[in-house]
């Protein structure tokens, strides 16, 4: 399945439907859900917050094989911007030298894969969960 | 749907699904708590990585005065999410 999605946050409950009827459709179990909405949520938000202007909308893809479920945010219009070379914060950090970054950090410990690829000013994140 | 309130004993109660386009609401919310505070996560549903930023905003601003959050409740699924990002070791959590 795929759709796209105007490049606002208020179109963020769009994306839910979408990967709710995905996981119906797919018979993908709600802890499974969970960590889709989730991952769908972080990487969209990074592309609308890390490039309003950019032009077009944001295409999300769902799919499952066999025993995984995989998952593609693409943004025609994008700088680089690449998840896999993302610096984790320090989580055993104290309180006071807590900062931002924690949404690239969830994705990359939720899901078992994370790609991407640029190409032509598209830039596009490919995550991977295995099912069961 | 989300909606934040406080509780009959003044603990903070989040219900439904705290995302990025709720974050205004979190956020306002949070900015006028000045104590103190039990957030009773029964109700949440879910949260993502900027409502989690506004709770570790919220406990940077309040432990320059001596005071904390505490989180109680949390679903099995937003413990783990909270484990993640290290949140377990700057709440105090139940």
């Amino acid at each position: 399945m795929q759709r796209e999605f105007q490049r606002d946050v208020q179109a963020l409950y769009k994306v839910f439907e979408f990967v709710g009827e995905f996981c119906v459709s797919a018979r993908i179990d709600a802890r499974t859900r969970f960590v889709i909405e989730l991952t769908g949520e972080e990487l969209f938000v990074n592309a609308v917050k890390h490039n309003p202007e950019g032009k077009g909308h944001v295409l999300i893809e769902l799919e499952r094989r066999n025993d995984a479920v995989e998952m593609a945010v693409t943004d025609f219009d994008a700088d680089r911007f690449d998840p896999t070379r993302f610096e984790a914060p320090d989580t055993n950090a104290p309180l006071e030298q807590r900062e931002g970054g924690l949404g690239i950090h969830l994705v990359k410990q939720m899901m078992d894969d994370v790609r991407y690829e640029y190409r032509d000013r598209t830039s596009r994140t490919i995550v991977t969960k295995k099912l069961g | 749907m989300f909606e934040i309130k406080f509780g009959d004993q003044g603990e903070i109660v989040p219900v439904g699904r705290l995302d990025a386009s709720q974050i205004d609401q979190a956020r306002e919310f949070f900015e006028g708590v000045t104590t103190s505070k039990t957030i009773d996560l029964t109700r949440l549903e879910y949260i993502s990585s900027v409502g989690i930023g506004v709770l570790i905003s919220t406990q940077k601003r309040l432990s320059l005065s001596g005071k904390k959050l505490k989180l109680v409740n949390a679903k099995d699924q937003i413990k783990a999410v909270f484990r993640i990002v290290g949140l377990d070791r700057i709440f105090e959590m139940e």
